[in-house]
């Protein structure tokens, strides 16, 4: 009887737990789509308040200014990352082993103390460069922090199985470009997509640092939402959330899915 | 050696990256500590100032390092009672129900936090359903904008950075070492305490440090649901660099921060260390 209670009181967190977590989501996207401007009274269905988004141009701007943030510092991260990533593999020496442990930094690192040491940064070298706070600091930003999720994502599946790998094209002649053609990059290519999709969902959810180096007129999506919730409960913002919040579900289903493909190999 | 030579030269692009734009910077807001605000708002260095720390009495910070102290707590050991059932409860599942229900749980670890927090904003605020079903039992009438409504925002986004790593630390004990347990006539609470727990120790330390260190620097979250006048070191610290163009103690505060998650991490590690001997 004892064991009985237990277990129960095992499954009731459990699903006190899925409620808690899942309640507040689907409650804000059945919201997005209710007629009335109140959130306590429902009157009925519509998608009135996605329209007004598509009329809402400081809204467009704010979009398109996180895409080609979140596009530009995807490809670099990855550049940057991969390129740390294989070099840890390959050279076993004081310095990788220090690059292991100082990696984890970026992650780790609060995002307001990452955006205040950025924005002081970029203010002292508009002293001597012509570099104005924007979109490209807001780039080199998200760079920045993402490079570690990437090389820690790809770092993961640099394991002995590809040394041997590797070593056996080698003896079989291949130079060192085909090795990493043939050999390492189809072999980390999972990890590859995945810390793509990873460090794409990251850079175009991030608000803190963006909101510290962002200049006028290169406001990002979620700097400009930030705002808007602050002010308060609004259709509006039910609507925009909802979109950003399915848009990140799509991703990081992507990323399960890719992750999860790869384990079962 | 021509080979290294390649090898080191992938490396390169990244690490000067990374040294340029993320170490430099770093290493700069050390030197705003030692300056000090002039009345335009920019930082004077013309000689070593000592304002900041003087400042850090004078603006009553050391309450709020208290107050954020305590939430960030608070919200690790919230999460680590409701989280370590939860991770046990997968653990126990067959695979499918396993699979699924991580599923369920890395779903929100990597959604939008913004839009997550505002959910919650809705549940909270006048009206709200938690407010409404608190108001049978007591008399409220908004929970918008207290303390309250912030540790449930932080348990609410950080839970999953308790439950994943318990999970995986978790699934890592050898089912025999339960049956022999058992065998040799440990009760279940024994066997819990002597195997599962103890096993899951560097899973739980994991969890503490992920919920803590966010916690404690947490600005989003107190913004949306305490409001602009809770204060929180990350508010206090944005606070300071945007409005009140304060960079000095702005920046001294936010290496606090940084000293409590480098003993967070350091304690992770000693554990670490630890269970590898």
């Amino acid at each position: 009887m004892k064991s009985l209670n237990r277990h129960l009181g095992l499954k009731l967190n459990y699903v006190f737990v899925l409620i808690f977590i899942y309640l507040p989501i689907f409650l804000m996207i059945g919201l997005s789509f209710n007629d009335s401007k109140y959130f306590n009274q429902w009157t009925g269905f519509t998608f009135k308040w996605y329209r007004q988004l598509f009329d809402n141009q400081n809204l467009i701007s704010a979009f398109n200014n996180s895409l080609i943030v979140a596009i530009s510092s995807t490809i670099l991260s990855l550049i940057f990352g991969f390129g740390i990533a294989l070099f840890m593999f390959r050279v076993k020496s004081k310095f990788s082993k220090s690059i292991e442990k100082f990696i984890y930094v970026p992650i780790v690192i609060p995002d307001v103390t990452m955006a205040a040491m950025m924005l002081v940064f970029f203010v002292f070298l508009s002293n001597f460069i012509d570099l104005k706070l924007g979109i490209a600091t807001t780039i080199i930003s998200h760079t920045a922090f993402n490079i570690s999720f990437v090389t820690v994502l790809i770092g993961s599946k640099f394991t002995r199985k590809l040394k041997v790998l590797e070593e056996a094209a080698a003896d079989l002649y291949a130079n060192n470009l085909q090795v990493i053609k043939h050999i390492t990059l189809p072999f980390v290519m999972p990890a590859i997509l995945a810390s793509l999709i990873l460090s794409f969902i990251l850079s175009f959810d991030e608000v803190v640092i963006s909101m510290f180096v962002t200049g006028p007129g290169s406001t990002t999506l979620p700097v400009y939402v930030f705002s808007m919730i602050k002010k308060g409960i609004t259709p509006v913002v039910n609507s925009i959330s909802s979109l950003m919040l399915i848009f990140s579900l799509i991703l990081v289903s992507a990323v399960l899915v890719l992750s999860g493909k790869d384990e079962l190999k | 050696m021509k080979l290294r030579r390649f090898n080191v030269l992938l490396g390169l692009p990244g690490v000067i990256f990374l040294t340029l734009f993320f170490l430099t910077p770093s290493l700069f807001i050390f030197s705003y500590i030692f300056g000090t605000r002039t009345p335009t708002g920019k930082t004077a260095f013309d000689r070593i100032y000592f304002d900041s720390f003087r400042q850090l009495l004078e603006f009553d910070v050391f309450p709020i390092i208290i107050k954020s102290f305590n939430t960030a707590v608070i919200v690790t050991v919230i999460c680590l009672l409701i989280g370590y059932p939860f991770a046990y409860q997968i653990r126990k599942f067959s695979n499918t129900m396993k699979y699924f229900s991580l599923f369920l749980i890395s779903i929100p670890f990597l959604t939008n936090f913004l839009a997550r927090t505002y959910a919650w904003k809705i549940l909270v605020s006048k009206n709200g359903l938690l407010t409404r079903l608190l108001s049978i039992f007591t008399n409220v009438d908004s929970l918008l904008f207290t303390d309250f409504a912030v540790i449930l925002g932080m348990v609410y986004v950080y839970l999953p950075f308790m439950i994943l790593p318990i999970f995986s630390s978790l699934e890592n004990i050898d089912d025999h070492l339960l049956e022999s347990a058992r065998d040799l006539y440990a009760n279940p609470f024994k066997t819990f305490y002597y195997i599962t727990f103890k096993l899951s120790l560097p899973g739980v330390i994991a969890g503490i440090v992920l919920t803590f260190i966010p916690s404690l620097g947490a600005y989003i979250i107190p913004q949306i649901l305490g409001g602009s006048k809770a204060m929180y070191l990350g508010n206090f610290t944005v606070l300071q660099y945007i409005q009140a163009s304060n960079w000095p103690l702005g920046s001294l505060v936010s290496l606090i921060i940084l000293v409590f998650m480098g003993l967070a991490i350091n304690v992770l590690f000693k554990f670490e260390g630890q269970k590898n001997l």
